[in-house]
């Protein structure tokens, strides 16, 4: 009931007092420094940033300053320590300092406006964020920083910070109650302690609040989730409920990824209540809570803040220490799914894949990506999936998604009618989902057409537009694609060659890296295969997991070397690199010339500077992987080592024919030849069983395939269409 | 183990014995300790006083976060005097008339417990309820009146109210304390008008087979718990009227619903504060040793293994239709697990796909799910219609207004089988709901995991749920056997006639073997020695050699096939009988693919 005073008052220390006193004189000296550090923190002695931050702040009628701790433990380390350790109260004088300052430093003031705002500090530090799930109770009044995600908020309230009471029946007047910041709320006194004569003494509980009196601040709470990677097999994220004061409002709302610096507090759940006069048995259940004092909202896509961020100065001594080691690249690329056997260098591709070449921006604005597409063609059971499920476990961001029932839509994005408020939202599919990381497409053959070229856009401009229902918008959709197909015979054909797969050229040219697998009998690789297949049955017995064996790299230790590599360096092709790189793109691209020649053929993949820069990319992830500045000669004969041997050697063996534009004239004519008969027999309006014209078209010799590619292409100009669950096909035009 | 020290009877008891609590761990080892400590599954609640020790079986259904509670603290009396009461194992406080509890005191400490909501094993087989029943002690209401309340000077409500509720009979048991939650929320106000649903809250997994709710609070490494594992728990039940958050006064900050769903009356949902816990390997009562078991049946004599297995193979041949090598497959599919993990792949699971089901046996599907039924501890039996896709909740979904996560018919206990009925399907629009039903239970039997909504993200659990497709034609869902029926026309119409014999076939004692068998086979190990590697091997190369198309993945189901032969029989490790057998039955069951009518569609890729 006291202590509205409190910040006028001074003593002096000629007695060495009692405790209370020396706490009061530590305050002031306390409220002193802070003052000092506001008034003359500085960089480089010019630049006064809290000072000029302040002023800025207070004249633009934004109340509130951002201290970094950094600043502050540079200033004075027991200064930053004590404010660590008891936030609630210097918290308080840290912002009667600033309101101080302020005063000091917008005077003189123009009227009207000489009542000074209270400032509000808010910090935010560098330091790795803690998991919920640590908070223990010796965090309890303390300042703490967790990571999490935002999965409610509430809407915004008045919180008294001073008020004044009255009781009911004298009339007396308590004003200038001071209210505890946070969510414990105030217990009005229950007696009335003032004697006046002649007076019955007032009865228990007469206290009313006077509302007009009071001050009130702004303030919401939010229930902060823990982030999925921090939660253990089996267990259920945890939650806690945060309080947001003044500025914090509304700062956030649910699903956003967020850093909290926070006080840890506690605060009863649910009031017993008083009924009939007793106090029933009282249930004594406490919630932790968390007083926010500095918010920083995830704005890079959804990785920034993950565990994966969390990199202490230990483990970046390790990375560095692993990068500078020869074999990292090797060590790396055998510990991305050790238990698949084989396919060297689909893992190597996939590797340099994860760490992704440098995105460049030019001087017209453009931007070249950086990242690494990959597409796996070839048999069944050569465990793709497989590989692309453990992708989607490695990368820090990554989304994994079927090409069968998967449509563009659900793939870029869409636009869905929320049935409850009836409107439009827009909902990022895959692809925008897994911006800055990888989508993993399995069964990409099995996606149609008119997706698959859905996804041009999103391959190279690395964004996806979108114009349905009245929106109009473009997303970011910087990711990395790993595809994987059968070949469209089910398994790979070698006397079939480039009709075993079934791409246009257009999205084939956008995957930097092609590998046929072929499933290649061997015997000494069978064996091989069968054991290593043997121990993983046998092994598992012990029911224990499996330590990752001498030299490999665990998924996690894998995990935050990829996120440290991708935040922490950015390479570029060196001169040296970039000659060599030109001469040999004018070798490649005359052997390809020859090649077609030769064959008398085009080839599906035309060499052209989309394939330079695809070599270029996957010498700069080779960079990336030890932590180099500069791709230098040895980054870049890899780099053609893996594209010869796997774009080139796909395109060379000729067994990457497409459809229209790429494939042969020969072809051609046959194509046109066949449209030209469907148009003659099928006559404008009318209706056919799409069985019969394929029917009619095998017995005349043609190829169905051939044959469902004219149709596909009709129906994509519009000119046919089909009807009842895709069995007939009719004619518009 | 003969221990001289008794089990706590109240948490007062209890707290005393803390100090000693290597002895009490002890004590709760031994499985003959839980005998006579009533189940609160079979036992009704207006049987039982507050404060009583009860035991509770069942999953794991949601875990909240940790509560910080008062574990010890000053209570004055109106005299002056202060006396220090132990709060750890109950939810009041306990104070007598004029008492005044001291929050501020230094002798006051905190704790931490945390409280899992469990409900009872989902899709559990009535007999296995019945077997549970018959070996829970009974309590008779005279028992009761001992322990005269008035020593202990408590001012609880709920006890008057229990000691009305004893005279009432069982069909009235709920409505007193319905008529105490109207009588609650008249003073507080209008402000209660959203009230959950008592379905809501129990949160059944399966809507139609009901699951009974018990909220657990656990003091002891409540980090250690595993979503949708089987728990034992024993514990002081807590039933006190004023835990309904009807009782409580509600700040403007807090959520009401949240706090319903996290306060429900405690008639509804009782809550237990255990000292003791054991997790449970399976469902099945009859091998529990902290069950006690009636006493005829452990005086049985036990035939073979192996006659066992003659005889349920024989039995599953006789409602296949006859076909020995269905049989096989169906036994080794009721004998499955999940034995381990590596990376992405689930090793042991055993999804199958019975497919060619004769036409016209008119719900051929549910009276085979009735013999399993009566075989197996716990197993659930979906039709899969379009209504059921499309209307069903399948995966648990986190409800952020409650904080509760809303169960879904596949947040089953580990080894719950689930038979999933694809003959009944139409055709149709499959919904929003549907294609994501259907993208579960095909996430579910490809990867044994159970993927949990949480809206901003999914998080996996791990599952052990060896799922039966029945189906006319191949299934649309994945399995990793699939067998066509080979149907024996005289046995296609003598079926229901066979499925007949078959119930009169498993009597009691059985069926009882029986039961006995599957869990055993289930639990029991097994190894492959080095010899038999290099044959396998051999083996693995000449099959790639023989058929191109064979590939990685024939091994794993020769393997995962060969242990599960191999058990059935009675083995612990591969012998090459075993092998040979599995790639026999595998080179039979491909044959038998082989011979499928193809749709256009398959001829066309």
């Amino acid at each position: 009931m006291e202590g509205f005073d409190d910040a006028g008052v001074f003593f002096s220390d000629n007695f060495g007092g009692d405790n209370q006193q020396d706490a009061q004189i530590n305050l002031q000296a306390v409220k002193k420094k802070y003052k000092e550090f506001i008034r003359t923190f500085n960089e480089e002695n010019f630049f006064y940033k809290y000072r000029d931050t302040l002023k800025r702040n207070y004249l633009n009628g934004r109340y509130f300053l951002e201290i970094e701790m950094e600043d502050l433990v540079g200033f004075d380390e027991t200064l930053a320590d004590k404010l660590n350790k008891q936030p609630t109260e210097h918290l308080e004088i840290f912002e009667e300092a600033a309101r101080e300052v302020a005063d000091e430093i917008t005077a003189p003031r123009p009227e009207h406006e000489e009542h000074m705002h209270d400032i509000q500090i808010l910090l935010s530090s560098n330091a790795n964020p803690t998991n919920i799930r640590q908070l223990k109770s010796d965090c309890v009044s303390k300042l703490v920083k967790i990571a999490g995600i935002i999965v409610a908020a509430s809407g915004i309230s008045a919180k008294a910070t001073r008020m004044s009471i009255q009781c009911l029946s004298c009339s007396t007047v308590i004003p200038n109650l001071k209210v505890n910041p946070g969510l414990e709320g105030y217990a009005l006194p229950r007696k009335c302690n003032t004697e006046q004569a002649g007076r019955p003494k007032c009865p228990l509980d007469p206290f009313f609040i006077m509302p007009d009196k009071c001050k009130c601040v702004d303030f919401q709470t939010l229930k902060l989730q823990e982030l999925p990677d921090f939660v253990p097999q089996g267990e259920i994220p945890r939650h806690l409920q945060l309080f947001c004061d003044r500025s914090l409002c509304e700062r956030v709302v649910p699903g956003n990824r967020v850093l909290i610096q926070g006080i840890y507090s506690i605060r009863k759940v649910g009031k017993p209540s008083r009924r009939d006069g007793r106090e029933k048995a009282v249930v004594g259940v406490r919630a932790p809570y968390m007083r926010v004092v500095g918010i920083t909202v995830d704005s890079e896509g959804a990785g920034a803040i993950s565990r994966y961020s969390n990199i202490t100065s230990d483990e970046e001594e390790h990375f560095r220490r692993m990068a500078a080691s020869g074999d990292i690249y090797e060590r790396l690329s055998q510990s991305l799914a050790p238990s698949i056997f084989g396919s060297r260098d689909i893992k190597k591709a996939i590797t340099c894949m994860l760490f992704g070449g440098s995105r460049k921006r030019l001087p017209d604005g453009l931007c070249r990506r950086g990242d690494i597409n990959v597409l796996l063609l070839g048999d069944p059971g050569t465990a793709k999936s497989q590989l692309l499920k453990f992708v989607e476990k490695v990368a820090p961001i990554a989304v994994y998604t079927s090409g069968k029932g998967s449509s563009a839509a659900g793939l870029t994005a869409s636009v869905m009618k929320d049935p409850q408020t009836r409107n439009f939202v827009m909902e990022g599919g895959a692809m925008v989902l897994a911006d800055g990381g990888v989508v993993c497409i399995d069964e990409f053959d099995k996606m149609r057409e008119d997706d698959r070229v859905a996804i041009h856009e999103a391959m190279e401009q690395q964004t996806i537009s979108i114009a349905k229902a009245g929106i109009t918008t473009t997303l970011n959709s910087r990711c990395s694609v790993l595809a994987a197909a059968n070949s469209i015979f089910g398994r790979w054909d070698d006397t079939k060659g480039e009709e075993n797969i079934d791409f246009m050229p257009t999205i084939l040219s956008r995957f930097d890296m092609i590998f046929i697998v072929k499933d290649i009998h061997d015997e000494s690789r069978d064996i091989t295969l069968a054991k290593h297949i043997i121990n993983v049955h046998l092994s598992s017995n012990k029911s224990a997991p499996s330590e990752p064996a001498e030299g490999e790299i665990s998924l996690s230790t894998f995990k935050k070397y990829i996120h440290y590599c991708r935040t922490h360096c950015g390479p570029r092709l060196s001169e040296a690199a970039g000659e060599k790189l030109k001469s040999r793109y004018v070798l490649m691209r005359s052997g390809a010339g020859q090649q077609e020649k030769a064959s008398d053929k085009r080839l599906s993949i035309p060499i052209t500077v989309r394939q330079l820069e695809a070599v270029i990319r996957i010498s700069e992830s080779l960079a990336k992987i030890r932590l180099q500045p500069f791709a230098t000669d040895e980054h870049v004969n890899e780099a053609l080592r893996l594209f010869q041997v796997s774009t080139l050697d796909a395109a060379m063996t000729g067994s990457l024919a497409g459809a229209e534009g790429f494939t042969t004239e020969e072809d051609q004519e046959t194509l046109n030849r066949i449209e030209k008969q469907l148009k003659r027999r099928f006559a404008i309006g009318s209706q056919v069983s799409e069985q019969n014209i394929l029917q009619d078209f095998l017995r005349q010799k043609y190829e169905e395939r051939t044959v469902m590619k004219v149709i596909h292409t009709m129906i994509r100009r519009g000119e046919l269409q089909h009807r009842m669950q895709r069995k007939m096909l009719y004619r518009i035009c | 183990m003969p221990c001289a020290m008794e089990l706590p009877s109240t948490p007062d008891e209890l707290a005393a014995q803390q100090a000693d609590s290597a002895a009490l761990k002890d004590l709760l080892k031994d499985p003959s300790r839980w005998h006579s400590i009533p189940l609160l599954n079979y036992t009704p609640l207006h049987k039982l006083k507050d404060q009583t020790l009860v035991r509770f079986r069942g999953m794991i259904q949601d875990m909240m976060d940790p509560e910080i509670y008062l574990e010890r603290y000053e209570v004055k009396s109106a005299d002056g005097s202060k006396r220090v009461q132990e709060g750890k194992y109950r939810d009041c406080l306990k104070i007598a008339n004029g008492e005044v509890i001291d929050y501020n005191a230094d002798g006051n400490v905190h704790g931490e417990r945390r409280t899992m909501f469990v409900v009872s094993v989902p899709g559990l087989n009535d007999w296995s309820k019945e077997h549970e029943k018959l070996c829970c002690p009974q309590i008779d209401l005279a028992s009761l009146g001992q322990s005269p309340s008035s020593a202990k000077k408590r001012t609880i409500v709920g006890e008057e109210e229990a000691m009305d509720v004893d005279v009432a009979s069982e069909t009235t048991f709920k409505r007193p304390c319905l008529k105490e939650i109207q009588k609650d929320s008249e003073p507080v106000g209008a402000s209660k008008s959203s009230v959950l649903g008592s379905d809501y809250l129990i949160n059944s997994p399966l809507p139609d087979r009901p699951s009974m709710a018990c909220m657990v609070k656990v003091y002891e490494e409540f980090d250690t718990y595993q979503l949708n594992s089987l728990v034992d728990f024993v514990g002081f039940l807590s039933v006190d009227a004023s835990l309904d958050a009807a009782t409580l006064e509600i700040d403007d900050c807090e959520n009401l619903s949240e706090l319903q769903a996290a306060h429900p009356s405690p008639f509804l949902i009782p809550r237990l504060h255990a000292f003791g816990v054991q997790v449970l390997p399976h469902a099945n009562p009859l091998l529990d040793k902290s069950l006690r078991q009636p006493t005829e049946i452990c005086e049985e004599t036990y035939p073979t293994h192996l006659a066992v297995h003659k005889d349920l193979r024989m039995l599953l041949k006789l409602c296949l239709f006859d076909d020995d090598l269905a049989a096989e497959y169906l036994l080794s599919h009721l004998i499955s697990t999940v034995y381990s993990r590596s990376e992405m792949q689930s090793i042991g699971k055993f999804a199958l796909n019975l497919c060619n089901l004769p036409k016209n046996c008119e719900a051929y599907a549910t009276k085979l799910y009735q013999i399993l039924e009566l075989l197996l501890p716990a197993s659930h039996y979906m039709p899969m219609t379009l209504v059921t896709l499309n209307t069903a909740a399948f995966a648990p979904k986190k409800d952020y207004e409650t904080n509760k996560l809303v169960s879904g018919v596949l947040q089953l206990a580990p080894h719950t089988h689930l038979v999933l009925d694809e003959t009944c399907m139409q055709q149709g629009k499959l919904e929003a709901n549907g294609v994501h039903a259907v993208q579960h239970l095909a996430h579910l039997i490809n990867n044994q995991e159970l993927k949990c909504d949480f809206q901003y993200y999914q998080i996996d659990y791990q599952a052990n749920i060896p799922v039966l497709v029945l189906s006319e034609g191949r299934s649309m869902l994945p399995s990793d056997f699939v067998l066509p029926i080979n149907a024996d026309s005289k046995a296609v119409e003598l079926v229901d006639e066979s499925l007949k014999a078959a119930h009169h076939y498993l009597q009691p004692s059985r069926l009882q073997q029986f039961r006995k068998y599957l869990t055993t086979a289930r639990t029991s190990g097994f190894n492959v020695s080095e010899e038999h590697t290099e044959m396998i091997q051999q083996d693995f190369v000449d099959m790639r050699k023989a058929n191109v198309k064979s590939n990685a993945d024939d091994l794993h189901g020769l393997l995962v096939l060969s242990r599960l032969l191999g058990i059935a029989r009675g083995k612990d490790t591969l012998d090459k009988e075993t092998w040979q057998l599995a790639t026999e039955f595998e080179a039979k069951r491909r044959q038998r693919i082989q011979s499928l009518p193809k749709s256009s569609a398959q001829l066309r890729n």
